[in-house]
């Protein structure tokens, strides 16, 4: 019998009405997360990435965002469960790291306590021993002197071990699930190396899978498995991490590896921007959603809305493009 | 999420006529009903008392508490006075000092509060310390005590109910100017060697106007308020004048017998006061672009 | 400890003869002191830094928050107090504080909206700086805002809506124009694409290598991220707990880096480098 994936997204549409129009934030995305898996979800802002996680999540106002598709968790619903249920599913299934951690952490309950609440949401916890276990949590995610940390307040916390302190509540509860939304963008960067690391071990160590949305493709090469680049609201791309990286395909990924400042010996030259201006969800074309910014597109771009297909040579590597970069790479994303 | 919806990321071509569009978009019925309660107002004001032959002060000793009938429209009170009249008689007098002194203790107040926020320091310190002082007593109490000193007439009303509102406009514009200091643009404004005078004109001044106005209205229509106080304690304009505040005071002691007394006066106080916010609002709401404002 | 020369020297100098080796902006011994209300006494954010700018050079400052590198620039910006230590501008002493100094140092910060007052359209506030130091009529300095805006790449369509209504990297380079129109000797750059989308990032680190290459104009690039500054400037100074630890041209910190904060802080760039097929890009 065929395992059912940890985390299934079918063809899911998120609108919102605003006062311009309706804005279509997340367009027709499909993803499937297995057991144990780190996905990481890259896009720029507006890209629909945010909205993407906190649909996951079931965050969405569901009286103002107007949502279609599906989204299963261990083959379970989630957009039509209940409140009960979907309780049920948050914190004790699926936990979410927030990017800034000093508003998602309560200002005056110590952090210690705040831990331990997470925790009783498992059964047959006590006061005592959840209290114990916050300490223990908080000596996992490396923060030195538990006991007495537990004690403090968010305040009291550098940027870092507040976020330490975030991850030590999401795995509290033995979550199979931890979406990360831009967990690292508010620390620096030699914290955010810390972190991810951190993150990265926890979720091998207890086999949790991940969900880690970020701007960064540095980021995501390092932390995650594998990769969806998302523009304009769909995946334009998404392959194994290695696959993708070796051979970008769609030409937005191309453009946007180029446009990224490198300091590897001999290629510190200067990034190549790609033109214009990221898309207006109100202003989309019926083609493709690079299209207008696209060095390479033609006439055809501007038609119709490519599908997703799979290369060749690697079928779990998919990329929407009318005209995609010949593979394996040549040369002309290094031509200005 | 919201981030990316509420500012999205490229403006296009067609968003200066959108900005615009909105700028002119039509008026809400709660605008339109504001408008026209004043209008209807100033025009009563003026004409209503010399087309029905209103007076304010005649008494009709047959018609004590009368509720509203064709020869009294709106009843008449304890003495069988008109209570249109009376209201209409009411509203020049409240609307200018009540107007009139919230506008001279907002002139007054903002340059000194944003003063305060921008220099810091020990004008800060001693600006702030004289303001809490003031604001620890009752308004009204301070407005008692000054025209005690200076004699009840319209004018040292005035000055009084002025001198008691300036504390609270020092202190609303300290903070919101403080809340600006540290914004980005402030910085930029100095780090261009913007004189003081042209950063609090063109920076600060403009920037918390919205919230400063706001507060003006609800500070109007305690002005109403105090000077009622003071007529009550017998210290605001000589009597027979009738003001709102009067009127209130005075319909107070009738308010479970005869309630009209009280909700006359009362109405038209709330409506015009609810109305300067619904209107203030709007120019407001024009004088921001959308997405402008306190966006940070 | 830190006297570092400048290699680039006088790449741009097209002015007085003896300017030429004269660094544009030099900092020496800077100390920045604010009191601590908490424990009562003082708090060194910078603690001793010396650096020079050359004429057409662009110096990279990176390190991280709370490192001291705001308040270098701010005591520079005359933001914040200089409690010891000497600014020169083209080798003359010149008092930070001193309003005088304001058109000679142009400045762009990490919030390009956040920067401009939201009342006013770009176009006003761009031309704000030639109303305080130049007068002349108003339609002039829009003209010579307009000229500027051009210049950067904005359009007057663009340069009369209000902040908000423009996409970031539009009012970015707008904020460029504003610290340029009165062609100040040198441009100190705090994180200035640290807010910008990947895409826009490199529009506004190829427009500021232009100004540089081709006006000649003097850069302070201050950044967290030692890749953004790889790319734009000549010489990289590291900053760690208020002191300059490493100092050198790009090329030596970024391939050879000595100092062991140094080295973490290269370690901890994530790079997506490791995983293409090297020679393409």
């Amino acid at each position: 019998m065929p395992e059912t994936p940890l985390l299934q997204i079918e063809d899911l549409v998120v609108e919102f009405p605003t006062r311009g129009g309706l804005v279509r934030a997340v367009d027709g995305v499909s993803l499937t997360l297995g057991r144990g898996e780190r996905l990481g979800i890259v896009g720029e802002s507006g890209s629909g990435k945010s909205v993407l996680g906190r649909t996951v999540m079931g965050l969405n106002d569901r009286a103002r965002a107007r949502i279609s598709g599906r989204v299963l968790f261990e083959g379970k619903d989630v957009l039509g469960a209940s409140a009960q249920e979907r309780r049920e599913l948050w914190g004790r299934q699926i936990s979410m790291i927030f990017q800034d951690p000093l508003s998602a952490l309560h200002p005056i309950t110590p952090i210690g306590a705040q831990i331990a609440e997470a925790v009783r949401r498992l059964p047959d916890v006590d006061k005592a021993q959840a209290a114990e276990r916050a300490v223990e949590l908080l000596d996992m995610v490396g923060i030195p002197d538990a006991r007495r940390r537990a004690r403090q307040r968010a305040h009291e916390f550098s940027g870092g071990m507040r976020q330490r302190a975030l991850i030590a509540m999401a795995i509290a509860c033995k979550p199979k699930l931890i979406i990360a939304d831009e967990p690292t963008t508010a620390l620096d960067v030699t914290v955010q190396a810390k972190i991810l690391d951190l993150l990265d071990e926890l979720c091998t160590e207890l086999s949790i899978g991940s969900v880690l949305i970020t701007h960064d493709m540095g980021v995501v090469a390092q932390h995650t498995d594998r990769v969806a680049v998302m523009y304009g609201g769909q995946v334009v791309e998404t392959a194994p991490v290695a696959g993708l990286f070796a051979a970008p395909t769609m030409r937005y990924t191309r453009a946007l590896l180029a446009a990224i400042p490198q300091m590897a010996p001999g290629r510190r030259s200067l990034p190549v921007p790609i033109g214009g201006t990221p898309p207006n969800p109100l202003e989309r074309g019926a083609g493709c959603r690079f299209a207008p910014r696209c060095t390479f597109a033609e006439d055809d771009c501007h038609q119709a809305i490519p599908e997703l297909l799979a290369l060749a040579d690697a079928t779990d590597h998919r990329y929407r493009c009318w005209h995609p970069a010949a593979v394996p790479a040549e040369t002309e994303a290094g031509a200005r | 999420m919201t981030t990316e919806l509420t500012a999205p990321p490229a403006v296009p071509s067609g968003s200066r006529r959108r900005g615009r569009a909105s700028r002119r978009r039509s008026w809400t019925w709660m605008e339109i009903l504001s408008a026209t309660w004043l209008v209807l107002l100033v025009f009563g004001m003026f004409l209503l008392p010399l087309i029905l032959h209103l007076d304010a002060l005649e008494f009709d000793a047959k018609a004590r508490f009368a509720g509203p009938s064709a020869e009294y429209l709106l009843g008449t009170d304890n003495y069988g006075r008109d209570l249109l009249a009376r209201a209409l008689s009411g509203a020049k007098v409240s609307l200018f000092i009540g107007l009139g002194s919230t506008f001279l203790a907002l002139v007054i107040g903002v340059p000194i509060g944003t003063a305060a926020a921008y220099f810091g320091g020990w004008v800060d310190a001693v600006i702030s310390f004289v303001t809490d002082v003031i604001l620890g007593f009752p308004g009204l109490v301070l407005a008692l005590v000054l025209t005690a000193f200076l004699g009840a007439s319209k004018t040292n009303v005035m000055i009084a109910i002025t001198a008691q509102a300036i504390p609270a406009f020092v202190r609303m514009a300290r903070s919101q100017t403080l809340a600006l200091m540290n914004r980005d643009f402030v910085e930029a404004s100095k780090v261009l060697g913007t004189r003081p005078h042209s950063i609090i004109a063109r920076d600060l001044f403009p920037n918390i106007a919205d919230t400063i106005l706001a507060f003006a209205f609800v500070a109007a229509g305690r002005a109403i308020i105090i000077e009622g106080g003071l007529s009550f304690l017998g210290m605001g304009l000589p009597l027979p004048q009738p003001t709102w505040g009067v009127m209130i005071n005075e319909g107070r002691q009738y308010l479970n017998t005869d309630p009209h007394l009280i909700l006359v006066p009362s109405v038209f106080l709330m409506l015009s006061i609810l109305s300067f916010n619904v209107l203030a609002d709007r120019l407001r709401a024009d004088a921001t672009t959308d997405g402008g404002g306190k966006g940070a | 400890m830190t006297s570092a020369t400048s290699p680039v020297g006088a790449t741009g100098s097209a002015g007085s003869a003896d300017a030429s080796d004269v660094p544009v902006l030099e900092l020496v011994d800077a100390r920045v002191r604010y009191r601590d209300r908490q424990e009562g006494g003082y708090f060194e954010a910078v603690r001793g830094v010396s650096l020079t700018v050359g004429r057409g050079e662009a110096l990279g400052l990176v390190g991280e928050s709370g490192c001291g590198k705001s308040s270098t620039i701010r005591a520079i910006l005359g933001l914040a107090p200089l409690s010891e230590g000497r600014l020169l501008i083209d080798g003359v002493a010149v008092d930070p504080r001193d309003r005088a100094v304001r058109s000679r140092i142009g400045a762009i910060f990490q919030n390009p909206a956040g920067s401009f007052n939201p009342r006013r359209s770009l176009l006003d506030s761009v031309a704000e700086p030639l109303r305080v130091w130049r007068g002349g009529s108003r339609a002039d300095r829009e003209r010579a805002a307009l000229a500027e805006l051009d210049r950067v790449g904005v359009t007057e369509l663009m340069a009369r809506r209000r902040p908000h209504e423009v996409s970031g990297g539009q009012c970015q380079r707008a904020a460029i124009a504003r610290a340029t129109v009165l062609g100040p000797e040198i441009l100190i750059c705090d994180e200035p694409v640290s807010a910008l989308d990947v895409s826009i990032q490199a529009q506004v680190l190829v427009l500021l290598d232009e100004l540089r290459t081709q006006a000649g104009l003097a850069m302070l690039f201050i950044s967290h991220d030692l890749a953004v500054v790889a790319t734009l400037c000549d010489r990289t100074a590291v900053m760690n707990a208020g002191e300059i630890v490493e100092v050198g041209t790009t090329a030596d910190i970024a391939d050879r880096p000595q100092h062991a904060y140094t080295k973490l802080l290269h370690d901890s760039v994530p790079s997506h480098l490791f995983l293409t097929n090297s020679g393409s890009s």
